[in-house]
């Protein structure tokens, strides 16, 4: 079985997309519809191996998730943010949280499969 | 936009007219003040073009109740003597690109009260004149075939929309981006991303994130030009495509997709804590008891944020947003 990747979007689109590319290349996915609810799905006891995660979401956007990620069990796991957003402070603030990736969207399936398919490896 | 040309002679500058079509523009010319004030009192135009000869009848009408004082531009001779109540003056023998850059600029006038405004201004006249090809170049590379720019189709039916706001708190300013596709591009649309069509929720769905990379795109063409918005969420709105400054088609085979960009004053609001709402800017930044930024200036608000300001402060302390959500 692959690596399990957790998509957080509030873009059924997107996930849609996202979950396509990855699983193609044999990674299993879940998904969350925005930070509280990839919260929950944590705390519920899933453990990705990645996460892929959008900034601008509702109740919790990508960035307060980074903030809430460290304060559990699965702090460490490694995230790559994939949003529309490319502003300098953002991504500074977003590597400062621990996420070890940006993506822009509209995305490139094969950037985002080699991308984790390098964190797959690194944890193996 | 809506462009109302007042002008004696009824085939008056017929290149204008042209760019005016070919800019998506919106149109309607009177030769007297019967048809101005008929045509202005029902539908109250954005801008208007006004002949000198014409300036005597048609400004009183325009500036009047019911017309909605929109800014007026004359087309005159280099020199000659701005009419009293014109807000600009260009030559009748500018070029295409000067008169839609003077017309976007006029019609943004509004915007521009502050003291940073004019630089939003400028800002907003090249960006709306670039539009074009940076959509072309965000879809393409999202579908991964070519779109073709095209003036607006009022006439096509819009039944999937989207919209999303750019607020720059610093200039007390919004953009609004807009898209909509008839159902026939939707269904089109659906089968070239997800090889099937699937269905009327997922394609909103689809159409939202559309909106939200449109608005990525023109904030990263922004920040470039030293401009910082904030992304807000896209909504399942249409809005302000009647006000819409820039309207255009993309074209691709098997559908096209409508696109507007309205620009809007806004003022800043001061709620309490307690009536924040998701979506709403931040004005100002929220300073924490220990006077460090909690939440920076800019910043969309979420549930969770709104939940951490009133953890921090309390129900009754006063936050200044640039736009309720």
């Amino acid at each position: 079985m692959g690596m399990l990747v957790l998509v957080i979007d509030d873009s059924t689109m997107i996930r849609m997309q996202v979950k396509r590319a990855l699983t193609g290349a044999g990674f299993e996915v879940a998904e969350a519809r925005d930070g509280q609810d990839a919260c929950e799905k944590l705390d519920s006891g899933i453990q990705p191996g990645l996460i892929v995660c959008d900034v601008n979401m509702p109740r919790m956007n990508g960035l307060e998730f980074l903030e809430q990620l460290q304060k559990k069990p699965a702090k460490g796991t490694p995230v790559v943010m994939l949003t529309t957003e490319g502003q300098p402070d953002m991504i500074k603030k977003a590597r400062a949280l621990g996420s070890a990736g940006w993506l822009v969207k509209p995305f490139k399936p094969e950037l985002l499969i080699s991308a984790a398919t390098s964190i797959a490896a690194k944890a193996a | 936009m809506y462009v109302m040309i007042a002008a004696a002679e009824a085939d008056a500058w017929p290149r204008l007219q042209e760019l005016l079509d070919k800019l998506g523009l919106r149109t309607e010319r009177v030769s007297d003040a019967s048809e101005l004030t008929l045509i202005a009192a029902c539908d109250p135009p954005s801008v208007a073009l006004v002949d000198p000869a014409s300036w005597g009848w048609a400004h009183p009408i325009l500036s009047g109740p019911g017309c909605g004082d929109p800014p007026c531009m004359v087309v005159g001779e280099p020199g000659a003597v701005l009419p009293e109540g014109a807000h600009s003056m260009i030559p009748a023998d500018a070029t295409g690109e000067e008169v839609a850059l003077a017309l976007m600029a006029l019609a943004l006038e509004g915007v521009a009260g502050d003291d940073d405004g004019s630089s939003f201004t400028a800002w907003s006249a090249t960006s709306m004149a670039r539009l074009d090809s940076l959509l072309a170049s965000e879809f393409t590379g999202m579908l991964g075939l070519g779109l073709t720019a095209e003036p607006a189709n009022p006439e096509l039916p819009l039944e999937l929309c989207a919209e999303i706001h750019l607020a720059l708190p610093t200039h007390n300013a919004e953009v609004v981006l807009g898209l909509g596709f008839d159902l026939a591009s939707a269904r089109a649309l659906s089968v070239l991303l997800f090889g099937e069509d699937l269905g009327i929720d997922m394609m909103r769905d689809a159409v939202q994130e559309f909106a939200n990379t449109a608005g990525g795109a023109m904030k990263r063409a922004a920040s470039r030009d030293g401009l910082t918005f904030s992304l807000g969420l896209p909504t399942p709105d249409i809005a302000h495509i009647r006000d819409a400054t820039y309207g255009r088609r993309l074209v691709a085979d098997t559908f096209s997709m409508s696109v507007w960009a309205h620009t809007l004053r806004i003022d800043d609001m001061r709620h309490k804590v307690t009536d924040l709402q998701e979506g709403a800017v931040l004005a100002e930044a929220v300073l924490g008891t220990d006077g460090d930024v909690l939440v920076p200036a800019g910043a969309v608000l979420t549930s969770d944020t709104v939940r951490r300001i009133h953890r921090e402060l309390g129900p009754d302390e006063v936050v200044v947003v640039s736009r309720a959500a």
